[in-house]
């Protein structure tokens, strides 16, 4: 079944305004979350370069200052609790610092404590002196450390603890909230968190998609990753020497969430305004088009009908189906008009023909065929309707066929009207004397006779048998 | 999931995003297990030490297809040594929909929540008789501590031919260790030798080692019988030191952990642990485990990383025969007749329970060694 005007307008509105419009909408989206990203992949990259620089020159600070004052002093000072207070005061590196002897033996702490205690890590130290612990709780204190240590030239060691809540303290203020710092040992064992019982509880972030990703080339490395069943956005980076790494992440939903809200918004937009011109457009087309469309329709039917619809008023809206309506008007009249002269034509011809009192054949001239007869010939022939039509002039003449031929092409060889006589056959087997006046004629350019038959064994008995005039 | 970025993916992206916003759910078909232990303050290192064992057995599970391929899910917490910490942690991990619990990884904490518990627990750790023989929801794939002791007492007895021994308890774990010390006097008294003291402490409330270490000289011990956790022996084994004390010291396996050499360093030489974890195990799968855990968490596996390992892998096992369900969870792993553990293979008991080979390690060097294996 074909679609309606309004099906197919719908249709077209959908292809042509209202799915680009979606689609130009979700490219939008799509290009400020690519947007969205890629600031975030900057800033990251920025921030992360900053942080490995803090992190490397606050370790090489420390570093130089344990050496520095190292070098100052000497095994067998004996102010050295002082030297050492005094350091420990000026220095706010270090949550406690220890000197020892060369058999890892504590000789001074500052804060005073622990003294005469072997040092509790087991520790390799290089020359130039380095980072001597993983991230682990502090024996002394209980909080999460981290242990540096030089060594003197006579063996001793000057160790310094640092206390890596303090530094996750620094690197949370870094970013907005919303944004996770995380620094971490090359295994993935957290240094500094945000979230201080993470540091406390030694928890290990080796699982972390983002850590757990083949080696790239690439300084930072941005990626989106799931954990624990959110979508985050984060970036990896190492710092140099230690191998340490630091993780910068940020929910995706933070970053997509707002871009994500105004697509939908402007979809939601898009699609109340779409439906809002839809059945505003819906509307004036069926009050302007459709339903004076179906008028028309209904008047065609009730003409078909045979209704008169020429004083109806004209419903259109618009000036060409007004035109439209106006000379359809005008051919329903014509055609009324028409129709009322072929209703006198048909009944004038059913006069003269069907009620003459003559018996009026129309015949095919060479086939013979009767075309139509009046009421008249039934009664004079004596056969039903049905049957006189089925039958030839020639089947009724009592003559041969030559004959009777010869009769029907007379009129046509003289190009006028005849009259013949000849005898005809009725129902009943009686044959009759007729004399045929046949008219030659052409309907629809085809050659008819029109045959008056009057029966002429009345006139040929009278003259021969008075009693048959007399009775009749 | 790692979802390399390319231009084109953000409507994926944007999808993924925005799919926990309309669906209200993340990761529906995970599979959910927990952990308790103690992860702060003096016991974290065994706590610490579990976790990161059972959590490698989890992500070698999750690289292996998980459960039916269903993701397995870990969900560690601190019970802070304290048993009702611990309950409210289990009940928490619980109503969260964990279908087991890995832990606890002491004794004292073990005893309140094996009779409580409604989830399957498994302890990768706990050994004191007191949690022996008993149907109910707790496991655990360590063997009672009292046959270690009794090995360490005849190792002390027949090897190191001591006489006179004084035991040092932290009364902080007292199930543990007085289960442990009483088997090792009772063992060590009918071999002939004797115990010539016991002297108790807090660990939660010690400030000063003196004031327990000045009596040993007292009674004049051949050795000391240690049983603390990792921490409290390497600050004793220092004070020791300072002191000059040098007889040997034993140990349970309690504080058979990387942490007592770490914290101890050369104040633990020669210190004496009875364990059920022998650290140059030749087995493959020990060796291959030794090496993957290395590289995974940038240190040496102890004993509580290995049964934590063992705890979470049999657990996965069992969750595999149940569909990653809680129902018929128990039967499961009473059903299993062998566990493929890393350290050896196991089975439990009707009652949860289970029995493993015990060794006789040292430090030496800075590094466990088995001494009845030298």
């Amino acid at each position: 079944m074909r679609p309606t005007f309004l099906q197919i307008l719908r249709r077209t509105l959908r292809t042509w305004i209202f799915l680009p419009g979606i689609l130009f909408i979700l490219v939008l989206g799509a290009l400020q979350a690519n947007n969205a990203y890629r600031a975030i992949e900057k800033r990251n990259r920025v921030v992360s370069g900053a942080i490995s620089y803090y992190i490397t020159t606050y370790i090489s600070d420390a570093l130089y200052a344990l050496k520095h004052f190292s070098k100052g002093i000497g095994p067998a000072t004996k102010d050295m609790n002082k030297n050492l207070e005094t350091f420990y005061n000026a220095y706010p590196h270090f949550e406690r610092l220890l000197w020892l002897s060369k058999d890892k033996i504590i000789l001074t702490a500052a804060p005073f404590g622990a003294e005469g205690l072997p040092f509790p890590i087991r520790m390799d130290i290089r020359h130039e002196g380095g980072i001597i612990s993983k991230p682990i709780v502090s024996p002394g204190s209980g909080q999460p450390v981290l242990y540096l240590g030089v060594k003197y030239h006579t063996g001793n060691i000057l160790v310094g603890e640092m206390d890596t809540l303090a530094l996750s303290q620094h690197l949370g203020g870094l970013l907005p909230p919303g944004n996770t710092i995380i620094l971490a040992d090359a295994y993935g064992n957290i240094v500094s968190h945000p979230d201080l019982s993470k540091v406390l509880r030694q928890e290990n972030i080796g699982d972390l998609p983002l850590m757990a990703a083949p080696h790239s080339e690439e300084r930072v490395r941005t990626s989106f990753f799931t954990h624990d069943g959110t979508l985050y956005i984060g970036s990896l980076a190492t710092i140099p020497g230690e191998n340490w790494k630091i993780i910068i992440s940020s929910k995706a939903s933070t970053v997509f969430i707002p871009i994500l809200e105004t697509v939908l918004a402007l979809l939601a937009l898009l699609t109340t305004l779409f439906l809002l011109f839809s059945a505003l457009l819906n509307n004036a087309l069926k009050a302007g088009l459709v339903l004076p469309l179906d008028d028309l329709i209904h008047d065609i039917k009730q003409l078909g009908m045979g209704a008169d619809i020429s004083d109806k008023p004209i419903r259109s809206t618009y000036r060409e189906l007004e035109t439209v309506e106006e000379e359809f008007r005008k051919m329903c009249r014509e055609v009324r008009g028409r129709e009322e002269e072929l209703s006198e034509n048909a009944e004038r011809y059913r006069a003269l023909f069907h009620d003459n009192q003559l018996v009026l054949l129309l015949v095919a001239p060479l086939t013979g065929d009767i075309l139509d007869n009046n009421k008249r010939a039934v009664e004079y022939y004596g056969y039903a309707q049905n049957t006189l039509r089925s039958l030839t002039l020639f089947d009724i003449n009592a003559e041969s066929g030559t004959v009777a031929k010869k009769i029907m092409e007379r009129p046509w060889n003289s190009g006028a009207a005849t009259t013949i006589r000849t005898k005809h056959t009725l129902a009943s087997g009686e044959v009759r004397e007729v004399d045929l006046l046949i008219s030659p004629m052409t309907i629809h350019g085809t050659p008819r006779n029109f045959v008056t038959v009057i029966d002429a064994s009345q006139t040929s008995r009278g003259n021969s048998d008075p009693r048959d005039k007399a009775e009749s | 999931m790692l979802v390399k970025f390319q231009g084109a993916g953000f409507l994926l992206a944007l999808l993924l995003v925005s799919l926990p916003v309309f669906s209200g759910c993340d990761s529906f078909s995970a599979v959910d297990i927990g952990f308790v232990g103690q992860l702060t303050g003096k016991f974290s290192d065994i706590g610490v030490a579990g976790r990161n064992g059972a959590r490698m057995a989890i992500e070698d599970a999750n690289a292996q297809g998980g459960i039916d391929g269903r993701t397995i899910r870990f969900h560690p917490r601190d019970d802070g040594n304290t048993p009702a910490m611990a309950a409210q942690a289990v009940r928490e991990l619980a109503d969260e929909g964990c279908v087991a619990v890995i832990g606890p990884m002491t004794s004292a904490i073990g005893i309140a929540l094996a009779a409580e518990t409604e989830v399957v627990m498994i302890s990768p750790t706990t050994s004191s008789p007191s949690l022996s023989g008993k149907d109910d929801l707790y496991f655990r794939v360590v063997d009672v501590n009292s046959s270690r002791a009794e090995a360490l007492a005849a190792y002390a007895r027949e090897k190191l031919h001591l006489n006179n021994v004084l035991m040092i308890g932290d009364q902080d774990n007292a199930n543990y260790v007085n289960t442990f010390n009483k088997a090792f006097a009772a063992k060590f008294t009918a071999l002939g030798g004797a115990i010539v003291g016991a002297l108790e402490y807090s660990s939660n409330e010690i400030r000063n080692w003196d004031e327990l270490l000045d009596p040993i000289s007292e009674y004049d011990p051949d050795a000391l019988l240690l049983s603390a956790s990792a921490r409290d022996v390497a600050a004793i084994a220092r004070h020791m030191k300072s002191k000059g004390i040098t007889i040997p010291v034993m140990c349970p396996a309690w504080s058979y952990t990387t942490e007592v050499i770490r914290v101890g360093g050369d104040s633990v030489e020669g210190f004496i642990f009875a364990t059920l974890y022998a650290v140059n195990n030749t087995r493959p799968e020990f060796v291959d485990f030794k090496k993957r855990f290395m590289d995974r968490f940038g240190y040496q596996p102890g004993f509580a990383e290995a049964y934590g390992y063992e705890a979470a892998m049999a657990l996965i096992v069992a969750l595999r025969k149940t569909d990653g369900n809680a129902e018929g969870l128990k039967e499961a792993l009473l059903a299993e007749n062998r566990f493929k553990g890393v350290s050896g293979e196991f089975r439990f008991d009707k009652y949860g329970d289970v029995k493993r080979s015990v060794f006789i390690a040292s430090v030496k060097n800075g590094e466990f060694v088995l001494l009845d294996q030298e």
